[in-house]
């Protein structure tokens, strides 16, 4: 009979909206105070905004099992993360866990940039629990995997952020805790750094190890996981084998993608400005229901800013996620045309993008508006995009299947030493 | 019945924690401050040696500073403003005050800000928060003793020779360390809560110097003030520095006792203060 590694009993979890983010001086909680007064016993209890963050979460992971936690923004996942790291505590239910827990809801945590590679190696496994010893022992290997040896007496601050990224999850990778609580930290560093370290999640979790992670990309949760937890609104929505609860989490973003943009609660930010609608336009602006392979597009974003309102030095933005929630590209005002962009009122935004460079299939949008360096709206899986399969390089001829590359199609042309042999690089010929 | 055999078989083996909403009165649970000593240790090295990165000096701004502020300090309040100093050297006379001030004020400065300047690591990795001020608390020690190693030169300076008393001086900087913990534990804790703190705090500092005989002797105070006077605990501290350091100096030491007796309290309050809002600083930060 295996045993338990975590139980969690009826978890809850509730905020306090206002009194958490309104009144952060004695002023502000002064006046709070006095107007409560005023409207004793005429208006009766105050609406303070609140809400439950988790609300009566329970399950059980058995020791050496991999358990994924998916579900959208707000959902509800990091808070119960933070729960079973100890950082927040539940307002009700129990948890209980038996084994050395480390948590890595960042990586590089406490990392200073003044100190060197090799202090911030010291520093950063202390915070996540490791001992001295252990660290020492750990060393060379931990170096060795991070591969910065040259740099390791160099002051982080002069490192590339890849290296820096590279030195912190080494550093993580080496932890030997019973029961290993992670957070997305794995959609950090380049595609072969991000395989190495699939690579050491994998030998973790064979090696008899508890793991909790948390992911937005079901790849990885898929080739990791047995069992996974679907989240919605703080409750749990599904659990059970992997397969079985990714689709039941395609199919609420199907259905969520279904309702009008502007009512959507899955959104992050101010709120000043709200993306309202998301259009696709052909290159005559005529409205469509899916775009095609290698035909211009028009992706339009329509907003509405708070009235009376304007808002500068604002970027509007929207990616292109692939089925599995990987970011493909990324459109953003401010990356193609850096003069600051004003918005007022109601208006739109219209991305062009000719050529439209993925292969048939779903897709979904995630968008981001900011002003002035502060999120207004930010909306994950914000709408389904639909592309029709064309043929891309008009010679009929399609990627070899399992070369797919997510669906993205990128122009080019090729030529050989034998000048005979090769075709010519197409893209100014067809431009105009 | 199985169940709960398997669990106290694990739990044998393996370290349980339970994670429950805190109800009444809160245990202070000051054995996993024990567990946490390497991460003690670690940030007090991290704050010495982050303080003096990159500068020429190094580590001799700690004894630079103080030297500096005690010279100035002579001319405007010796020389030009004629405080007396109960008959030494003004200047081993300030800077014998100067030294315990200098860490109260810079520890209470450091420690008051510990959590909210590490709010990432608040929100993003466990451990006990009362580490934080603690150890901020702790490294300006470092601070100290090497203004003191400049002390003893000074003290050469002037020909005055130490006697037993100096030995006792670790004493004193002890209760500096805890009153400076004790009131960094309140102002920590509030500071999260309450932004406001950050501009109160050097104000405050700079207004406890001058209730603190620093730059004058108790001598120049009332008589029937001192009573009053002497509840403020940086008395005791910066007198029991000079009695340590500077023969034949005199201290009526029962005047302390009462002033002890509010640290403990203020220490006391501020541990279980510091406890009970440490469950939402994650939240509140």
């Amino acid at each position: 009979m295996s045993t338990i590694a975590i139980r969690a009993e009826g978890v809850s979890k509730h905020y306090r909206l206002g009194a958490a983010v309104q009144h952060n001086t004695l002023r502000d909680q002064v006046m709070h105070r006095l107007k409560a007064l005023t409207r004793w016993g005429s208006a009766g209890p105050e609406s303070d905004p609140s809400f439950w963050a988790v609300k009566d979460v329970s399950f059980e992971v058995k020791q050496g099992e991999v358990l994924g936690i998916i579900g959208h923004n707000g959902a509800g996942k990091s808070t119960l993360l933070k729960i079973l790291s100890r950082i927040t505590q539940p307002t009700k239910g129990t948890v209980d866990i038996y084994g050395r827990v480390s948590s890595l809801l960042e990586v590089g945590t406490g990392f200073h940039s003044e100190l060197t590679g090799r202090e911030n190696i010291f520093l950063n496994a202390a915070m996540l629990g490791m001992r001295r010893d252990e660290v020492r022992r750990k060393f060379d290997e931990i170096v060795a995997f991070s591969g910065v040896e040259d740099f390791i007496d160099t002051p982080v601050k002069r490192y590339s952020s890849g290296m820096y990224v590279r030195l912190a999850f080494a550093v993580a990778a080496h932890l030997e805790p019973e029961i290993l609580i992670v957070d997305e930290v794995l959609a950090v560093g380049d595609a072969s750094f991000q395989q190495r370290c699939l690579g050491k999640m994998e030998e973790v979790s064979r090696s008899g190890r508890t793991v909790l992670i948390v992911s937005h990309n079901m790849g990885i949760i898929e080739g990791l996981c047995e069992r996974a937890i679907l989240l919605e609104k703080g409750r749990v929505a599904k659990i059970g084998k992997t397969q079985s609860v990714v689709e039941g989490y395609a199919d609420a973003i199907r259905s969520q993608a279904s309702m009008a943009i502007g009512d959507r609660p899955d959104r992050v930010g101010l709120g000043e400005i709200l993306l309202t609608e998301i259009d696709l336009l052909d290159k005559d602006r005529h409205s469509v229901a899916a775009a095609i392979t290698g035909r211009d597009v028009i992706i339009r974003m329509r907003y509405r800013c708070a009235e009376g309102k304007e808002f500068r030095n604002c970027r509007v933005s929207i990616s292109v996620n692939g089925r599995k929630g990987q970011d493909l590209f990324v459109l953003s005002t401010d990356i193609v045309d850096p003069t600051p962009l004003t918005l007022r009122g109601e208006g739109y935004v219209d991305f062009i993008v000719p050529e439209l460079p993925l292969t048939g299939g779903a897709y979904f949008f995630q968008s981001y508006i900011e002003a002035n360096g502060h999120a207004q709206d930010w909306i994950k899986n914000v709408a389904p995009f639909s592309v029709l399969d064309a043929d891309y390089y008009g010679t009929g001829n399609l990627c070899p299947p399992g070369w797919e590359a997510n669906g993205v199609l990128v122009r080019y042309g090729w030529e050989s030493s034998d000048k005979r042999q090769g075709n010519t690089v197409p893209f100014s010929a067809r431009q105009g | 019945m199985s169940v709960v055999n398997v669990d106290q078989q694990h739990q044998a083996v393996l370290p349980h924690v339970r994670i429950q909403p805190a109800k009444g009165l809160l245990e202070l649970d000051l054995a996993s401050l024990w567990q946490y000593r390497e991460l003690i240790h670690i940030l007090v090295w991290r704050d010495v040696t982050v303080r003096y990165k990159q500068t020429l000096l190094g580590v001799a701004w700690a004894m630079f500073q103080p030297v500096a502020t005690m010279l100035i300090f002579t001319v405007v309040f010796s020389v030009m403003g004629k405080i007396p100093s109960d008959g030494f050297p003004y200047p081993v006379f300030l800077y014998a005050g100067l030294l315990p001030w200098f860490y109260i004020s810079q520890a209470l400065s450091r420690g008051g800000t510990s959590l909210v300047g590490e709010a990432p690591l608040i929100s993003k990795v466990y451990f006990p928060r009362l580490i934080l001020p603690l150890s901020a608390t702790i490294a300006p020690l470092v601070d100290l003793f090497l203004a003191f190693i400049a002390f003893l030169g000074l003290m050469a300076w002037f020909g005055v020779v130490p006697t037993w008393r100096i030995l006792l001086l670790p004493l004193f900087a002890g209760l500096g360390a805890l009153i400076t913990l004790a009131a960094g534990l309140w102002v920590s804790a509030l500071y999260v809560r309450y932004r406001d703190v950050g501009h109160i705090l050097p104000m405050f500092i700079q207004l406890w110097m001058f209730v603190s005989p620093i730059l004058y002797p108790v001598s120049k105070v009332p008589e029937a003030w001192r009573a009053i006077y002497s509840l403020n605990p940086v008395v005791s501290v910066v007198e029991g520095f000079r009695w340590a350091l500077i023969p034949g100096f005199q201290v009526d030491f029962s005047m302390a006792l009462p002033s002890l007796g509010i640290v403990f309290v203020v220490f006391v309050g501020g541990l279980i203060y510091f406890r009970s809002m440490e469950r939402t600083f994650a939240d509140v930060i």
